[in-house]
């Protein structure tokens, strides 16, 4: 059977705009919360009017990938710096304990691990502003 | 076409006029009739477009009783073959709200897909734009009873051979009598 060779297609999402294969910046993938921008060259299916992307998996191993990488890096160094900025007002130990964590998690979500972005951003609450500290270790009693 | 296939069959096919039935998805049924108005839409031509039933909730589609339209084997070797396009708002956001991240809840997905029976198949719809026969699969599987709508179509990508285009793959939104008799998918 030989196959039609479209450019174009309805989209059945909307059903009003057309699904082409085309590459253009601009673009965002939705990880976790973030927006992260879609390569301006990387091809994919999309439709004029919603929007709307279809994807095979082999098109969003592609994509998430590398940007689940960067979102690691993220968080990480947001920790990271956190925690540097407390250094000498609590140590690392006891932020885990208040925060009831285990035992080297915050040494290991600041290097390799992926800590979630809530996490992320009470350590870095908590570095804004250190009097919270006190707050915190009185929850924990 | 669809219509001209149901307005070539004669009242005693079509079976009897079912005003306030339900049909195959719990949804009452409105028969067809020249002239009728639907949320302050006219279908003229009801009668020779609508086969059976015409859905409360989404009036533009319809459901027929055809029997699954795509080949299993078919819809698995596409599958196998990582050949399906999952669209984002009706399956991807779904999946990654179940799964945590787009990769995992795809290859779950295409898991579910492979494993899909004859006793999985709901029904079939006609979508009106782009004019595609979809058929409905329902499985329950990681605690979810899952709505699964695929087509095969030409894919836009090149070399531009044939595609699993999953245009829904969710949670059920609405409790059906079919829920009940879902066969439940156990993945390794």
């Amino acid at each position: 059977m030989t196959a039609k060779k479209p450019k174009t297609a309805l989209c059945p999402a909307c059903g009003k705009g057309t699904l082409e294969y085309r590459a253009r910046a601009g673009r965002s993938f939705h990880y976790k919360g973030f927006e992260y921008p879609i390569a301006s060259k990387m091809k994919l299916v999309e439709c004029d009017t919603c929007g709307e992307m279809p994807m095979t998996p082999a098109e969003v191993a592609a994509l998430e990938g590398p940007i689940a990488e960067l979102h690691r890096e993220r968080m990480a160094g947001l920790v990271d710096d956190a925690l540097c900025r407390l250094e000498g007002r609590m140590t690392i130990g006891e932020i885990e304990r208040a925060l009831h964590l285990s035992q080297g998690y915050l040494a290991r979500a600041r290097t390799k691990g992926e800590p979630s972005f809530p996490l992320a951003a009470l350590l870095h609450l908590l570095a804004e502003h250190p009097k919270a500290l006190g707050e915190l270790q009185r929850l924990t009693v | 076409m669809l219509g001209e296939a149901w307005a070539s069959r004669s009242e005693a096919q079509r079976g009897p006029r079912r005003d306030g039935a339900p049909d195959l998805c719990g949804h009452a049924v409105l028969a067809p009739r020249a002239g009728r108005t639907f949320r302050r839409r006219r279908f003229a031509d009801l009668a020779d477009l609508t086969p059976q039933t015409l859905s409360v909730y989404h009036p533009e589609v319809v459901t027929h009783p055809k029997g699954p339209l795509e080949d299993l084997a078919e819809v698995r070797r596409l599958a196998q073959a990582g050949r399906a396009e999952f669209f984002k708002t009706s399956a991807r956001d779904h999946l990654r709200a179940k799964y945590g991240d787009e990769r995992t809840g795809l290859a779950r997905a295409i898991e579910i897909l492979k494993v899909l029976t004859p006793e999985d198949y709901e029904h079939s719809r006609h979508l009106p734009n782009p004019p595609a026969e979809a058929d409905v699969y329902g499985a329950e599987c990681d605690g979810e009873q899952w709505y699964i709508k695929f087509f095969t179509d030409v894919d836009l990508r090149p070399p531009h051979d044939s595609i699993l285009k999953v245009v829904s793959f969710h949670p059920e939104r609405f409790t059906k009598p079919a829920m009940t008799r879902r066969r439940k998918v156990v993945l390794p």
